[in-house]
């Protein structure tokens, strides 16, 4: 197999799942397709490197790169002011409330949530794959849920509730 | 605080994850490899700059100073690349004390003119000569000033400690017309003309004995080899050959036995004037060659013949130090480096380069200075590549 047409297989294959966690990493659907994209330029620019085992190496690229974009974004971000208001209840179905709330989340929130929660990583190895602490890990991840439901109330019973 | 439903929030995520769909990009790997090329295309030049900057900073730091730029076997001081009076920074006044050291070249004219074979200075002197002769060492001048002046006499001056010795010997009315130091430095033959008008002819040791010699003798004109067994004369006009005088046979004719030695004829197809300044060993003359004014040579250069004394298999031709200027006319032989045969090899030195070396070496350090800060931006720049990577 060339290495041109191992990159096309491995694309075909995982390129939806990629897809998948990058929407839920960026909360938006083009800047998920230009995440996607941007992570597979980068290995198929490492392609001899990483042939063995190129989801990883993708998976950690859209990670960082994510949060990366969003430090360049962050001037234009929704003004604090706003940041805790509740999302309004137009939509009456949990996932859609789930899908605004996520938004309102910051990147790296988002991410370990993302880490934890949608690929089933431990704290460990969220830790390892963000290059982060364990314990930041779980002090990020308890904000998330704390902001989710400050953002959302009808999300208690999916993120859990406070005590 | 409770813990979240895992397999409750999961699925809600990976239910919003399902509405993301993916259109795979053909451009992807094409973009990437196109990536992969400038990025080795950088740091390729990128390292090429640091090993260019390292090479840089390793030659300034251990650039060989003036002494190795000179010809490595002669000690004291060398012959210049260049002579020109227009390179010479004389001072107000004409200098009076002689002790300035080794000469390598003596200009004649009004005020004479020494080069310093140690650094190339020009030192300018009041005294007037019609005739002058630099020792093959560069240790001592001698110089006529010519008639009816206040030193009717062969001056000889030693450049090491400036003592100025009056040379008897020279008959009141006699008018010296050439000096020629022995190879040997010691002595020194003048020709001139009597008092009857008849050529004359002695050899002067600088210990303060002269003797007369026969003016039609071997050995009383020209100069001789350090071995006195070829003497090289004046060509006095332009010539195809170069004149020789070979030591007659002992007991027979005492006359010297001329013989000529052809110069190249494609580099002066109309031959040229050659005045012989002195041996720079036994087989090798060194002469001023003047060929004939044209679009392409203006003035006289150095150069080095083989003996006619050697096969002619053997005999080499090398010119050096052109575009001499007529007033130079005296050179210290003993100056040139024992030579090799390299045809490359170093007679002389660039008396510019080494003083601009000189006066740089207070600049040499901000050069450093910024040779590494080049080389530090340029392991950033490597260390950037690599991250990016």
């Amino acid at each position: 197999m060339t290495d041109r047409s191992g990159f096309d297989a491995f694309v075909r294959a995982r390129g939806p799942a990629l897809a998948r966690t990058a929407y839920l990493l960026t909360g938006d659907h083009h800047l998920a397709e230009d995440l996607v994209q941007a992570a597979l330029v980068q290995a198929a620019k490492h392609w001899e490197r990483i042939e063995t085992s190129p989801e990883a190496y993708v998976r950690r690229t859209m990670y960082h790169q994510n949060i990366s974009w969003w430090r360049r974004r962050k001037l234009v971000e929704t003004p604090l002011e706003s940041y805790d208001a509740p999302v309004p209840a137009a939509d009456p179905t949990i996932r859609l409330t789930l899908e605004q709330a996520l938004r309102r989340l910051t990147p790296r929130q988002r991410t370990v949530l993302v880490l934890r929660y949608f690929e089933d990583l431990t704290e460990v190895q969220t830790a390892a794959e963000l290059g982060i602490s364990s314990g930041a890990v779980k002090s990020m991840s308890r904000d998330a849920l704390r902001r989710l439901r400050a953002l959302a109330p009808e999300l208690a019973d999916l993120v859990g509730a406070d005590t | 605080m409770t813990s979240p439903s895992r397999t409750d929030l999961r699925e809600e995520l990976a239910a919003l994850a399902e509405t993301q769909p993916f259109s795979p990009d053909a451009a992807a790997w094409d973009r990437g490899r196109r990536a992969r090329r400038n990025s080795r295309v950088a740091r390729g030049a990128a390292v090429l700059a640091v090993v260019a900057i390292v090479v840089g900073v390793g030659a300034i730091a251990v650039r060989p100073d003036r002494q190795s730029v000179a010809p490595a076997d002669v000690p004291g001081g060398a012959l210049p690349s260049r002579v020109d009076l227009r390179d010479a920074d004389f001072g107000a006044d004409f200098e009076t004390d002689f002790a300035i050291g080794r000469a390598s070249v003596a200009l004649g004219g009004n005020g004479f003119v020494l080069v310093d074979a140690e650094d190339g200075r020009y030192h300018q002197f009041g005294e007037l000569a019609d005739v002058l002769a630099l020792s093959p060492d560069g240790y001592r001048l001698a110089w006529w000033s010519g008639k009816d002046l206040e030193h009717d006499s062969i001056r000889i001056a030693d450049l090491r400690t400036g003592e100025i010795t009056d040379v008897a010997g020279t008959s009141e009315s006699a008018s010296v017309t050439s000096m020629t130091w022995a190879p040997d430095s010691a002595r020194l033959r003048w020709n001139g003309w009597g008092e009857k008008g008849a050529r004359v002819a002695a050899w002067i040791d600088t210990t303060g004995s002269t003797e007369d010699i026969d003016v039609e003798r071997f050995g009383a004109r020209g100069i001789p080899s350090p071995s006195f067994d070829v003497v090289a004369l004046d060509s006095g006009e332009e010539v195809a050959a170069a004149p020789f005088e070979r030591a007659p046979e002992p007991g027979g004719r005492e006359a010297g036995i001329p013989v000529d030695r052809a110069l190249p004829a494609d580099l002066h197809p109309d031959g040229a004037v050659v005045t012989p300044v002195g041996w720079a060993d036994e087989d090798t003359l060194v002469a001023i060659i003047d060929p004939p004014p044209s679009d392409v040579v203006e003035r006289p250069r150095l150069a080095l013949l083989t003996s006619p004394d050697r096969p002619e298999s053997e005999w080499t031709y090398r010119e050096f130090l052109p575009r001499l200027p007529p007033e130079a006319t005296s050179f210290a032989v003993d100056l040139i480096p024992d030579l090799t045969g390299d045809p490359d090899q170093q007679l002389t030195r660039d008396f510019t380069v080494a003083a601009s070396e000189d006066s740089s070496d207070g600049d040499r350090g901000p050069l450093i200075a910024g040779a590494l800060l080049a080389l530090l931006a340029g392991l950033a720049f490597i260390r950037m590549m690599q991250k990016r990577a």
